[in-house]
């Protein structure tokens, strides 16, 4: 989170006995040691150190080995057993995350305990686990809405569920920015959804991309500091264009940027040194093809930002080239 | 009790009210023996929290009930109550003794009840709990340091405020917007309005330093994990400076910044919320008080920055009783002063009205002397509040979850005679407040309980009549109201009433008083405790200075 340094706990054995750990439950992963003693080191140094990716390899190989013994030695007790099995696996991952709440390793171990599940298990079982993971996403949301994990871990759960994206993912992402709107990934999430929602509704896309316009006009307006709110500003005057298609959706014409220039302009008389309107506005003369206007305010920009000096001139040059 | 006999206390005080249990929570942490008196059986006097059966019976016994002067109880006649206090060991270095009969001050004065409850509601509506004098507190501030402070908080809950309304003069109710995303989310300002708003509220909270030592959290004025860069801050500091330089009209002043008619009205609720009328305020008193206010607004997760404390006054009067009795006051219920013991025209000592003399070096409390040689009056001014108490099973103020406070201002005409609204010479404005809160009784039943009140004494009725009719019936203009029907009247009509109770509270000056005898007495505004804590502290120093020498 931007300024905001992530609190990690320190662990509560020193480094010394914990490398002495480690490298016991790396031996007995080596020697395939599946016994419920190895089992505790394993757990212990995942618990410290979810970062450690061999050991949840380890994890991953002991699931499937024992999915196809039961299914093989006992089938009657297979779906008791499973589930027993993939709850504490899910329990380990939450008391990694829990301490941990950004280690990729154990995120990406319960996509895989997803993905196996999905195609072991019978349907009734695995959509209770899908629920509870998106239950899961808000909750770590509710904790923290920069969180770009609880984000992705959405979309990937999503994915591999096979669902389509519907209403209720924009209600909540709409949700969300109500709640905080200085939020980039909520804004980037509803720049993924949108285009897959409206993509073959020209006239309603066109209607909603308008609606978001309003809202982020709120947005940029009650803190023009945010630049949360600009890169989605930005994106929407683009044409809304999704990542998967080169060409944009949305065709955008001279009157949609017009009137976005003049609420710039709105915007500049109040706060005349907010530099991503000037920047915002600088890139819309350029495509009006008013470039003596658009080299001044670069001038502009020079002074007020003087950090970024170098990519101003940059952008002068390039557009002297051009001309 | 026997152990009151030959008992001396460095401190009397008289009534468990707030200022009163406050002092007597500071004075016995600062090792003064303090004796705490209250004639009601229960804690708080005019603050108190009571359930409404015990409301009821408070109620016909004190103020319906026609014998109204309380009698001493001890039938001692005056002159033998004399002789027998200069034979006792404590009066003999006194020569000069005098018996000066007391009786405390009714502040609550023409009373009248509605009580639509039905025998089957009266079963569950008896536990609703009603604040004589609601309080509600900024998140940070005096009032929360003086609870901090005395450990009082340690036996308190809070909850948030959840909404601060506005009632604009078309009796449109709007939801000021206090944080954030309250800005954001609004549909009632414009673009720049937002922007002008969010720029004051950010600016005069740089004039607290103190603001930043809160993660700015969802909700409050900084994004979350914001740090203020320094050129920012430095930008703000000297818009601050700019604006103490000018010193304009508050008027003026927020015209020259560009303030639209709707955010003037959304700064004045707030500063009423915190105390501060419009009138008298001046342009640095504004910033210092929003400043205050977006540090409440950012210290907890409550969007509005007020608190209410989740049983009442009454419970923060109790608390600091409790924190005066652990460090060693005595309370006694039920028994009040009936005497003050003077030697020349300064307390030594009381008696009460079970025969109990008291030897002590002050005494605290808002007591009616009757002293016919000295001519002692003291004043009745012509100040005081008009006050609504309301149980109701619906709520008024939409959606009415949680507490949703309101304020408002209304003009009324002065010297001007009701009927004839053709000439309106003067106008001045007095202050409606209020509060609603949503109380759930057990798991079926919830209560509304809603407070209204009003400070101008000649039409506050009209008035608190005239604002309920806009929210029940918005549609009906101002002038249009009928003054055939009274506001009892209109209560009984209200849909969804059960019980309703009109009071005027008096302000009380005393213009004399007696050596040693210190009277401490607050406004009974809403933000009373935020607003005039000082008093009390000043007279806490004045009892400790007279105590020393």
């Amino acid at each position: 989170m931007h300024g905001v340094s992530s609190y990690v706990e320190p662990p509560e054995e020193d480094s010394t006995k914990f490398i002495s750990l480690a490298k016991d439950a790396l031996n007995r992963w080596k020697q395939q040691d599946f016994s419920s003693e190895a089992f505790s080191v394993v757990n212990r140094v995942l618990e410290l150190n979810p970062d450690e990716y061999t050991l949840w390899n380890y994890h991953k190989r002991f699931v499937v080995d024992k999915i196809e013994r039961v299914r093989q030695e006992d089938p009657s007790s297979f779906q008791e057993v499973i589930e027993q099995l993939f709850e504490s696996e899910f329990n380990l991952t939450q008391r990694a995350l829990y301490r941990h709440p950004k280690a990729y390793s154990a995120w990406q171990h319960r996509i895989f305990l997803l993905k196996v599940a999905k195609s072991s298990l019978p349907p009734t079982i695995y959509d209770n686990f899908f629920k509870r993971e998106l239950e899961i996403c808000a909750k770590l949301l509710d904790l923290d809405d920069r969180n770009f994990h609880g984000w992705a871990h959405r979309m990937r759960v999503g994915e591999i569920k096979g669902i389509q994206i519907t209403r209720e993912e924009l209600d909540f992402v709409t949700d969300r920015i109500y709640a905080n709107f200085s939020n980039y990934s909520a804004w980037h999430h509803r720049s993924r959804i949108l285009p897959v929602l409206f993509g073959d509704q020209p006239e309603e896309y066109n209607r909603v991309i308008q609606e978001d316009l309003e809202l982020v006009k709120q947005a940029i307006f009650t803190e023009p500091e945010d630049q949360s709110a600009w890169f989605y500003f930005g994106w929407l005057l683009r044409g809304a264009p999704s990542s998967h298609a080169p060409v944009s959706i949305l065709d955008v014409d001279n009157e949609m940027l017009k009137k976005e220039l003049s609420t710039l302009e709105e915007l500049l008389v109040l706060e005349p040194k907010c530099k991503y309107a000037l920047l915002m506005k600088f890139h819309l003369l350029y495509q009006f093809g008013e470039l003596g206007n658009a080299e001044a305010l670069l001038t502009q920009l020079q002074i007020l930002d003087p950090l970024r000096n170098g990519y101003y001139q940059h952008l002068k040059e390039k557009m002297r080239q051009k001309s | 009790m026997e152990e009151l006999k030959d008992a001396y206390f460095d401190v009397v005080v008289t009534k468990t009210g707030l200022p009163e249990s406050v002092l007597a929570a500071l004075l016995a942490s600062s090792g003064k023996s303090v004796l705490h008196l209250d004639s009601n059986p229960f804690y708080g006097s005019d603050w108190a929290t009571l359930s409404l059966g015990k409301l009821k019976n408070h109620f016909a016994s004190c103020y319906l009930s026609q014998n109204g002067a309380t009698k001493p109880r001890d039938t001692t006649t005056s002159t033998e109550l004399q002789q027998m206090i200069l034979q006792k060991e404590q009066f003999q270095q006194y020569n000069n003794i005098n018996i000066v009969p007391v009786e405390e001050i009714r502040t609550f004065s023409d009373v009248q009840i509605v009580d639509l409850c039905s025998a089957v509601e009266d079963e569950w509506l008896k536990s609703t709990l009603i604040d004589l004098t609601p309080q509600i507190i900024l998140a940070s501030g005096q009032a929360v340091d003086m609870l901090v402070r005395t450990q009082a908080s340690s036996h308190l809950e809070f909850r948030g405020v959840d909404q601060v309304l506005y009632l604009d003069s078309s009796g449109h109710t709007e939801r000021v917007p206090t944080s954030r995303n309250d800005i954001f989310r609004s549909t009632l300002l414009t673009p720049s309005e937002k922007r002008l708003f969010m720029k004051f509220l950010k600016t005069c909270a740089v004039y607290e330093p103190s603001l930043f030592q809160y993660e700015g959290r969802d909700g409050g004025l900084l994004s979350a994990g914001q740090v203020v860069s320094s050129n920012e801050e430095r930008g703000e500091k000297e818009q601050l400076q700019e604006w103490f330089a000018s010193v304009q009209s508050l008027d003026d002043w927020l015209d020259k910044l560009g303030f639209t008619d709707r955010l003037k009205q959304y700064l004045f609720a707030l500063l009423g919320c915190c105390g501060e009328r419009y009138e008298s305020c001046s342009v640095v008193h504004v910033v210092e008080r929003i400043s205050q206010y977006c540090c409440a607004v950012q210290r907890f997760r409550i969007s509005s920055g007020f608190l209410y404390c989740k049983y009442g006054t009454g419970d923060i009067c109790e608390a600091l009783c409790r924190r005066c009795a652990v460090h060693g006051g005595v309370y006694i219920l039920r028994r009040q002063v009936a005497y003050l013991i003077c030697d020349s025209l300064q307390v030594i000592g009381l008696v009460t009205d079970y025969g109990d003399v008291i030897r002590c070096s002050g005494v605290v409390g808002c007591l009616h002397y009757f002293m016919p040689t000295c001519q002692i009056e003291t004043t009745i001014n012509n100040k005081g509040m008009w006050r609504l108490y309301m149980i109701l099973d619906r709520p008024i103020l939409l959606p009415g979850k949680g507490v949703d406070v309101f304020t408002t201002s209304r003009s009324v005409p002065v010297h001007d005679n009701i009927a004839n609204e053709q000439s309106p010479s003067q106008q001045s404005t007095c202050w409606v407040q209020g509060i609603q809160i949503e109380q759930s009784i057990d798991s079926s039943h919830t209560a509304y309980v809603f407070y209204l009140f009003c400070d101008q004494v000649e039409h506050g009725k009209t008035i608190l009549k005239k604002t309920l009719e806009q929210w029940t019936n918005p549609t009906l203009e101002e002038n249009t109201s009928h003054y055939s029907i009274d506001l009892m009247s209109f209560l009984r009509q209200l849909p969804g009433l059960k019980y309703a109770m009109l009071l005027f509270h008096r302000d009380w000056e005393p213009s004399f008083s007696l050596g040693h005898h210190y009277c401490c007495s607050l406004t009974k505004d809403m933000h009373s405790m935020q607003s005039q804590l000082g008093k009390v502290y000043t007279c806490f120093e004045n009892i400790l200075g007279d105590l020393q020498t």
